[in-house]
């Protein structure tokens, strides 16, 4: 902790040896409160000066850069075999996605560890990925001191690619996460979050569309298989209305062809009926019954005149109830 | 060439409509339904046709949702 340029409160008296020439101090209280005070005054000043700079702060250079909406190819910085690298790493493999991960492996406590860090980022930085993670579990202020180290912000911050952190802390935020494009509080929370992202995308650019094609593909089905149903129906329907007036019409027609039939009918009877009557009043027999005569030849034709017969010629008398036969002894014309 | 769904739909849709306004004649009326009935039996076997195909692809689409 102590190095050179360090302010410390130092209580203490001096012994000066007259004897030797030797002047002697005894240190009797090290105020370390005083070189925690100077360390994080130098920490105001570095973040001051960064954020002027647009190393870290709102207008941090690594918040600019575009962040894939899948991030899959995922470059880390962390120290393997620690307990933060394997819960950040758990995260991805518990997912059902396919991430590819690069770690670059890296101190990440001490004074080793800023220049490890700094070249990690560098080397992932060269890969084009779509992030980079730097990963450390929690630990104590002093432990996480690397973090707050201005070679690591300026790393972060000239990197192309963005840059997450998921730097387990209690207090404050280091510099680093400042710096990052996306902070997590823990690396759990940073596997969880890029997980949640991924998700994200895959649901909403994958699964609805999915969910969207398949429901329109149904009410599709749906729509075109009622249209079939409503149009057989409607045929069916048409067509028998159709013949059945068809049939109605035909019916009526034979129902006006029987009523104009029998009318003939009746009208022929009754014409039947008085020409019967008429063709009575003509009838022979009734003649004859009045006691009229037909007079024939033998050869059966009518005699209408005298002329029609000879003297001592014979003729048939027809009468109502029988024949005469006669033989002619006198013929005489009347006058008209 | 196959007709096209639309160009059937429409055709099917001109028979339906002509029972209504036009006077179809029983000798019309045959060929009418006779036509009717070869488009719905066509659009009725594209359409169980393209069924069994959305069958068999749905549990594809389903498929795509994570099991988390």
């Amino acid at each position: 902790m102590l190095k050179a340029g360090t302010v410390v409160k130092v209580t203490g008296y001096a012994d000066l040896y007259t004897p030797q020439g030797k002047i002697g101090f005894t240190v009797t209280d090290l105020n370390l409160e005083e070189l925690l005070g100077d360390m994080a005054r130098r920490r105001l000043a570095l973040i001051a000066q960064l954020t002027a700079e647009h190393i870290i702060g709102e207008g941090a250079a690594n918040k600019s850069r575009t962040l894939s909406p899948v991030s899959l190819r995922v470059g880390v910085v962390a120290s393997a075999g620690t307990e933060g690298y394997a819960d950040f790493r758990g995260q991805f493999d518990r997912s059902p996605y396919r991430f590819e991960v690069y770690l670059e492996q890296s101190l990440v406590q001490g004074e080793a560890a800023p220049p490890q860090i700094v070249r990690a980022i560098e080397k992932l930085g060269a890969l084009g990925l779509d992030v980079i993670c730097i990963v450390r579990g929690g630990g104590s202020k002093g432990d996480l001191s690397c973090f707050d180290d201005e070679s690591v912000a300026r790393a972060i911050a000239a990197a192309a690619t963005p840059v997450w952190t998921g730097i387990g802390h209690t207090n404050d935020v280091s510099i680093a996460d400042m710096a990052a494009h996306t902070m997590a509080i823990t690396p759990t929370k940073l596997g969880e979050t890029l997980v949640a992202q991924v998700r994200e995308w895959h649901l909403a650019r994958v699964v609805a569309p999915a969910q969207r094609i398949a429901e329109r593909v149904q009410a599709l089905l749906d729509q075109e298989t009622a249209f079939l149903a409503e149009r057989r129906r409607t045929m069916t329907f048409a067509v028998r209305d159709r013949l059945s007036g068809e049939q109605r019409h035909l019916r009526a027609t034979g129902q006006r062809l029987a009523l104009h039939a029998d009318y003939l009918l009746a009208n022929a009877a009754t014409s039947l009926v008085s020409t019967r009557q008429l063709l009575a009043a003509y009838d022979p027999a009734r003649r004859l019954a009045q006691g009229w005569a037909l007079v024939q030849t033998a050869s059966g034709a009518v005699v209408r005149s005298v002329e029609d017969v000879a003297i001592g010629g014979e003729v048939d008398v027809r009468l109502s109830d029988g024949k005469l036969r006669v033989t002619i002894t006198n013929a005489e014309r009347t006058t008209p | 060439m196959t007709i096209s769904w639309n160009d059937a739909a429409r055709e099917l849709d001109a028979i339906v409509n002509s029972f209504d306004t036009d006077d179809v004649s029983v000798d019309e009326l045959f060929m009418k339904l006779s036509r009717a009935t070869e488009l719905i039996e066509m659009l009725d076997a594209r359409l169980i046709a393209t069924k069994a195909q959305v069958e068999e692809l749905s549990p594809r689409l389903a498929r795509l949702t994570p099991d988390e």
